[in-house]
């Protein structure tokens, strides 16, 4: 038998009501599959056999829970009598199409005994089920099949936050597993209005997602713009919320990223009651945020931990950090290169004295050790833990000492490296944070060539091209851009992040008439 | 979602006007009311303080009666007429900002700026005019009789804005210990008519006001007057920032001075050691100055070409026109012999043109109206 698939990798076949050709067509598509399990009952009774087909894929699924929950109670706990009874009703209701569901509802109601399952009316979104690790129950002269959520998918356990972590707050992260990902949001947010809207992407990997909101919060128009992008693109496979990012990036060649992703949940849940959406993509440990905006990547989770000015000192700091990520070795070359008669007059000559010996060119000096820092950076993250910590120990401290002493490079310049280098680091996000470092290249090329007039056409450049983006329709500067359209509420929790008492409304992300988020309550009576 | 709607708050809006009053006037009137009005300069600036209240008064009156380019284009030959006299008049500001701006570069000490040579000059210009195409530049159409991508430049504006104040402002802070405070003694030795004649000669540099008639019918909230006062603001602003200028360097020291505002950078000393010398250091504010008066010219030429020519690419007007306004300027003589002639021609036949053509367009709708 030839198995044929449409376009969109997906089989047409129906489920036939003949048990037989199920299975042949099973087998078929199953073919040198070594992980499938499949087992063919017969169950005898008077009016002669009745054939029930099993088939899950071994490894995905909770064994125990099978044999506990569909096997043992199918083979032993048969009550004859019940199908009798539906062999009567065969021959009654077979016209009007009623054998089918009497028969799959008793065995759903008498004999599996697990809550978690469904009917399936078409043979692909069966195979669908069973590949995630659900296990489909075919019967013999019923075109539907039965769906039973037997999932055991390997995965890790719950760890803490490798890139978000923080010292206050919960220490949990998502995970590579779907349920798991989406349980964590639950269990912060027990609201029932949280929707979980789930589907596939990818032809070939079928990897589930999970749009997760808050139903009276949410804008319509944004979910709406969500569920149209999703559905904008076929690809064969996405195996990371990474790769889902750029397919939902508005402007591809931009070096900002215009989504967010987190893998800790109490900023996801906390993005899910601002009125924005989760979206959760199975085998991925970070979900992604919609929509987001240039402010959000300056949040810390433990901002809202931490005491107002604590969080207002904390995230100035990562303001002026990613200042001097892009803008200080760039100015240092331009500053040295082409105006060195602004500095005041001692410490231009501590920059002579200290390059006295130094052959390169400035603008070589800083490549030299910002590539260098760079290789440094690549190869302890490739490097297991341990052994990446050395390599920064050892290329810090012991190449950058060898590098000065042999006089290669200057020791302002190792200062201006290894200040830009810890400023990079205090940014939160890291995805964002790469992209300062790729625009520092930017600015040393510009500052090599123009000086501080380079530098100012960097800036302004980067300023009409981050004007111009948007995420969902939000405009990505916000508030710094487009504030007033709602009183500038965005501004409490900008640099500036207000007590939390004082931050009333939601974000503009918010359905209009939902905005109110805190009130005092009189006499504390709710 | 709020953006895709083709319109700007008020804020954005005010911005824009702002920053193009500012960056129009800081650089030219401390040193142009210095030459003209000399010692009597108290009286000048009070003359052309109420000049200025009542010009950009009367082109908010008559924007607020119409839609600018709307009425052109429904007003067949008459109203393309109109519209090529305003991009005229676009593109020659444009070419005179081009002039200023390598002006402001060679005094700002730009790199490889000092040999004077024109055509090098414009040469450094070129990365700049791209910056400024690039701000020009739209993606995809909005709305129809809607400046392209309004937003965009209604967020970048608002963006840069304090860029453009705070090192400036600062900076005046920092040289008020310089200041002769003689200068705000009012004196008045000029001949009367005169007064009044630079005073009009000096409202040549609120000119880009003008980009209210363009600009309104994208605010989205049109009650609002805030703009107005802003406007008025700002110049209000230039003129104690040009008292505190000429308090500076002297009277007639800055008649001398052509880039007065760049020149006195030199003298002005931050506390503490932490620079040297800051003249260099506010390139950034004389860049940002350049770009809002080339990026927002550019911005309605292309907007107002786009309406002459609704087919054309967009990209390519925007392209041809800073071509051009690169160009022109390797023809023409240089920025101190261009200014007083700039002026002549701004009092003559732009300023009462920026009044005269919507006063005509609006009496030239309301006939094809009622007939």
């Amino acid at each position: 038998m030839q198995i044929k698939y449409n376009r969109d990798n997906e089989l047409e076949l129906p489920i036939s009501k003949d048990l037989k050709t199920n299975i042949k067509v099973l087998d078929e598509i199953f073919t040198d599959w070594g992980d499938i399990v499949k087992k063919e009952f017969v169950l005898e009774r008077d009016e002669g056999p009745l054939s029930i087909y099993i088939i899950y894929i071994d490894g995905l699924t909770d064994n125990e829970m099978i044999e506990r929950t569909i096997t043992r109670p199918l083979i032993y706990e048969w009550r004859e009598n019940e199908l009798i009874q539906a062999q009567r009703t065969k021959k009654e209701s077979e016209a009007d199409g009623e054998y089918t569901k009497n028969i799959l509802k008793r065995i759903l109601y008498y004999q599996v005994e697990t809550v978690d399952l469904a009917e399936k009316d078409t043979l692909m979104d069966s195979i669908g089920c069973m590949l995630n690790g659900d296990t489909i129950i075919f019967v013999d002269g019923v075109d539907k099949t039965l769906v039973l959520s037997t999932k055991k998918l390997p995965s890790r356990s719950i760890d803490s936050p490798k890139k978000e972590g923080g010292l206050k707050g919960p220490q949990d992260s998502f995970n590579e597993n779907f349920r798991t990902n989406t349980a964590l949001l639950r269990r912060r947010v027990k609201d029932p209005k949280m929707k979980e809207k789930q589907g596939f992407l990818g032809q070939r990997s079928r990897t589930v997602y999970g749009l997760m909101y808050l139903d009276d919060l949410v804008k319509p128009s944004l979910l709406e713009a969500i569920e149209k992008k999703l559905g904008e693109f076929s690809i064969d496979g996405i195996f990371d919320s990474g790769m889902l990012v750029h397919l939902l990036e508005e402007k591809w060649y931009s070096p900002f990223p215009q989504v967010q992703t987190t893998e800790r949940p109490d900023k996801a849940a906390s993005a899910i009651c601002e009125g924005r959406v989760v979206l959760v993509v199975d085998n991925s440990p970070e979900v992604i945020i919609l929509p987001t905006t240039f402010n959000t990547f300056f949040q810390a989770a433990d901002d809202y931990y931490n005491r107002f000015g604590v969080a207002t000192f904390a995230r100035l700091l990562r303001y002026l950090a990613a200042y001097i990520t892009v803008l200080l070795p760039g100015l240092y070359i331009a500053i040295t290169c082409y105006y060195p008669q602004i500095l005041p007059t001692e410490f231009l000559l501590a920059i002579v004295g200290a390059r006295s010996d130094v052959t390169f060119p400035i603008v070589v000096e800083v490549l030299l050790m910002e590539l260098l820092f760079e290789l440094l950076r690549e190869a302890g993250i490739r490097l297991p833990g341990q052994m990446g910590n050395t390599i920064g120990v050892v290329g810090g401290l012991i190449v950058g000492t060898a590098a000065v002493e042999a006089s290669l490079v200057s020791t302002i310049v190792v200062i201006v490296v290894a200040l830009t280098a810890i400023a990079s680091f205090a940014i939160p996000n890291e995805e964002f944070s790469s992209t300062f470092r790729l625009l520092k290249f930017l600015m040393i090329f510009l500052g090599a060539v123009w000086g501080l007039y380079g530098i100012m056409l960097g800036i302004l450049a980067i300023q009409i091209h981050l004007a111009s983006l948007e995420s969902f329709g939000i405009p990505y500067m916000l508030p710094m851009v487009s504030g007033s359209i709602d009183g500038d509420v965005e501004y409490q929790d900008f640099v500036w992040r207000k007590p939390i008492f004082t931050m009333r409304e939601r974000p503009l992300y918010t359905r209009e008439g939902q905005r109110i988020r805190f009130r005092r309550v009189k006499g504390g009576d709710k | 979602m709020f953006s895709h709607n083709g319109r700007i708050s008020e804020r954005q809006l005010r911005r824009m006007l702002v920053l193009s009053v500012f960056a129009g006037g800081i650089f030219v009137i401390p040193h142009m009311s210095a030459k003209l009005f000399e010692t009597s300069v108290f009286w000048g600036f009070c003359v052309f303080f109420v000049f200025a209240c009542i010009y950009v008064g009367c082109i908010y009156k008559i924007a607020h009666h119409m839609h600018f380019v709307e009425r052109a284009t429904e007003n067949g030959f008459t109203g393309r007429l109109i519209l090529i006299v305003q991009i005229l008049r676009q593109i020659y500001r444009l070419v005179f900002f081009v002039l200023l701006s390598v002006a402001i570069l060679e005094e700002a000490q730009v790199p490889f700026m000092q040999g004077k040579q024109s055509g090098l000059n414009l040469l450094v210009m070129l990365p700049l005019m791209l910056v400024a195409v690039y701000g020009a530049l739209s993606e995809k159409r909005e709305k129809e009789k809607q400046p392209y991508r309004i937003e965009k430049q209604g967020r970048l504006y608002e963006m840069i804005f304090w860029i453009l104040f705070i090192p400036f402002i600062i900076m005046v802070l920092f040289g008020m210990g310089s200041v002769d405070w003689q200068i705000f003694v009012p004196r008045y030795d000029i001949p009367f008519l005169n007064l009044f004649l630079y005073a009009y000669f000096m409202l040549v540099f609120l000119l880009p006001v003008e980009n209210y008639f363009y600009l309104r019918p994208c605010l989205a909230d049109e009650k609002g007057q805030k703009s107005y006062y802003a406007v008025i603001a700002t110049v209000a602003v230039i003129i104690l920032l040009s008292f505190a200028l000429l308090g500076i360097y002297g009277v007639h020291g800055a008649a001398e001075e052509e880039m007065l505002t760049i020149a006195i950078m030199r003298y002005i000393k931050l506390p503490f050691r932490i620079l040297g010398r800051f003249d260099s250091l506010v390139v950034w504010f004389f860049m940002t100055g350049c770009f809002v008066l080339l990026g927002q010219t550019l911005y309605f030429t292309g907007y107002l070409l786009s309406a002459l020519f609704p087919r054309a690419k967009r990209f390519w007007i925007i392209v041809v026109a800073s071509a051009l306004a690169l160009v022109v300027p390797i023809f023409l003589p240089d920025y101190q012999i261009m200014l007083p002639l700039y002026m002549q021609y701004g009092a003559l036949v732009d300023l009462p043109l920026s009044l005269i053509m919507p006063l005509l367009l609006w009496g030239v709708s309301r006939a094809s109206k009622s007939s």
